[in-house]
């Protein structure tokens, strides 16, 4: 049984479309590669560290 | 991400196109967010949006510069109505690349059609008035906005799904299966609109379809069909009052569309018919007219020509009516010294008429005595008819002259004058021959034959005027004896150099008497005689 109240509750208004800057910038485009590319930056910084 | 070896940015690749070393890990994270946008497309191609979306955006999250797979979803937003997201994802896919990328071409289509981009901003301000009106409860006006939404987008699936909610609520289950089934058919697989419909389904009967085969299957030939007393609905309705009415209104209707359709054509022609049978008889007026034009000329003369008679005959008739009478009255005005007035009673005398011995005697006596000294009196009048152009008149005048004094030819002359100019050729022709016959020493002799020739010329009936000269001549023969009573003698007044002669009966007879009288020979003459 669906309960109408919550439901009705999912549905966000739209953005404007003067307002489609604003949803690019708060875009998040972290990617796998991202966050590779940050692991293995942290490892070599880790590695330069211990030797 | 950059190369491990070489620092060289890898845009899409897992070969660096700098020092040519192959990342082993670069390549699985490419390849995984590759076989993600294939998924993606696969479920496109089965219409499965919601599907496909979430394979994009795993796609995305393996490699953000999955170029085919942000312009993919981005082709998925706008197809579902969220433009906004649409263009997010084309900027961004811009943003990483510029040079042959279809998400461009989408932009730039996108700004070249500003009632589009217009009207696709209306749509989503109408969407979100809709979920305002929600929030203040107002739902009929939600749902009056949702339905022009979908109208206008009808790939938006959100305002699909919040209509079929509303719709939901308000217990309008096969309003709300419909809308859903719309947005089924833009996304199949989405979430929110299959739980939505199984909600719907589970309150409305779906109709049970028969097979083709059974629903033509009958079993028994005539089969009894037994009426369900439990519904009544129908029944109600069909009831003979109201077939009474739907007959009614079926000859309303009928008569409308006869008195529509078939009235003006009918009245049309009949105008038709009416024009044509004024035409004819407007024709027919304007020939009758034209007959009676003709009649009422032919009357006029014919009534011309009466009046000439009546005028002829009335001086005759009114001396042989009262010719006892005018006779004593003459008489008496001759006693009284009044001998003008007895000439011009004795002139109104046929002689003809005179039957007694002892009336005829006085007859002849009193015209020796008064008739020649009246004679002038009488020309004068006839003469000055004549110069006042009343030519019957002068006729009538001139007669009674002659018959007082037959030696006044210029009577004569001027009567067959009077004739002429009344048209009459023939007898204004018999009086100047008999003027040219009679009076040879005439004064009007020459001007008599100079007519006389001039008729000739213009086309005189000769033949009607001997007739008539001879007609003339057997009737004085026959009043020879009146002649005598009269003591005019007219022997050697047929002189040889006659114009129009046809025998030698001319030649030695007697002139006019006062009784002769000239009849119509049926030759167009007229009766002149005096």
């Amino acid at each position: 049984m669906i309960n109408f109240e919550e439901e009705l509750k999912k549905f966000k208004p739209s953005l404007e479309i003067d307002k489609a800057e604003d949803a690019i910038y708060q875009n998040d485009l972290r990617d796998v590669m991202d966050l590779i590319e940050e692991i293995t930056k942290e490892l070599k910084a880790a590695g330069g560290s211990r030797s | 991400m950059n190369c491990r070896r070489c620092d060289w940015l890898l845009d899409n690749v897992y070969i660096c196109p700098h020092c040519g070393y192959e990342d082993p890990v670069v390549k699985k994270v490419i390849y995984a967010s590759n076989r993600h946008y294939n998924e993606a497309l696969a479920l496109v191609d089965a219409r499965d949006l919601s599907g496909a979306e979430t394979h994009l955006r795993q796609a995305l999250k393996y490699n953000k510069r999955n170029i085919d797979a942000r312009n993919l979803l981005g082709l998925i937003y706008y197809q579902t109505g969220e433009i906004v997201s649409a263009l997010s994802e084309w900027v961004i896919s811009t943003n990483f690349r510029r040079e042959g990328n279809l998400a461009s071409s989408y932009i730039e289509e996108i700004q070249n059609r500003p009632d589009k981009l217009r009207e696709a901003g209306n749509i989503i301000r109408m969407y979100n008035t809709a979920l305002q009106n929600i929030h203040d409860d107002t739902p009929d006006m939600a749902i009056i906005e949702l339905k022009k939404v979908v109208n206008m987008n009808p790939g938006y699936i959100r305002a699909y799904q919040l209509l079929a909610l509303l719709y939901m609520r308000r217990e309008h289950y096969a309003a709300a299966r419909k809308v859903l089934m719309k947005a089924v058919k833009v996304d199949r697989n989405n979430m929110t609109t299959l739980r939505y419909l199984k909600e719907v389904n589970a309150h409305v009967e779906r109709p049970q379809r028969l097979r083709s085969g059974e629903a033509m299957r009958i079993s028994d030939p005539n089969p009894i069909v037994i009426e369900d007393k439990g519904r009544q609905g129908y029944t109600e309705y069909n009831t003979g009052f109201l077939s009474f009415i739907n007959i009614l209104i079926g000859i309303v209707i009928g008569t409308a569309v006869v008195w529509l359709l078939l009235v003006p054509s009918i009245s049309k022609s009949k105008t038709l018919e009416y024009n044509k049978a004024v035409v004819d008889y407007s024709a027919q007026l304007s020939e009758r007219n034209k007959q009676i034009s003709d009649l009422e000329n032919d009357v006029k003369e014919l009534q011309d020509k009466v009046d000439i008679y009546e005028a002829q005959m009335g001086g005759v008739s009114t001396g042989s009516g009262t010719g006892g009478d005018s006779l004593r009255q003459a008489v008496n005005y001759y006693l009284q010294g009044n001998r003008t007035e007895a000439a011009k009673v004795l002139a109104e005398i046929d002689p003809a008429a005179i039957t007694d011995e002892t009336d005829k005697s006085i007859y002849k006596r009193m015209m020796g005595t008064v008739g020649t000294a009246a004679a002038e009196d009488l020309f004068a009048e006839a003469e000055s008819n004549y110069e006042n152009g009343e030519y019957l008149a002068a006729v009538e005048g001139f007669i009674k002259v002659l018959r007082l004094d037959d030696s006044y030819s210029t009577a004569l002359y001027y009567m067959g004058r009077s004739y002429h100019q009344l048209g009459d050729t023939i007898n204004a022709a018999v009086c100047y021959q008999r003027l040219l016959d009679d009076y040879p020493d005439s004064s009007a002799y020459a001007d008599a034959e100079a007519y006389l020739q001039q008729l000739i010329k213009d086309g005189l009936d000769i033949e009607a005027v001997q007739a008539q000269l001879k007609k003339q001549k057997e009737e004085e023969g026959s009043g020879e004896d009146s002649a005598e009573t009269t003591g005019a003698d007219a022997s050697g007044m047929y002189a040889d150099d006659t114009i129009i002669t046809d025998d030698s009966s001319y030649a030695d007879d007697s002139a006019y008497v006062d009784d002769g009288s000239y009849a119509d020979d049926g030759s167009g003459g007229e009766n002149v005689g005096w």
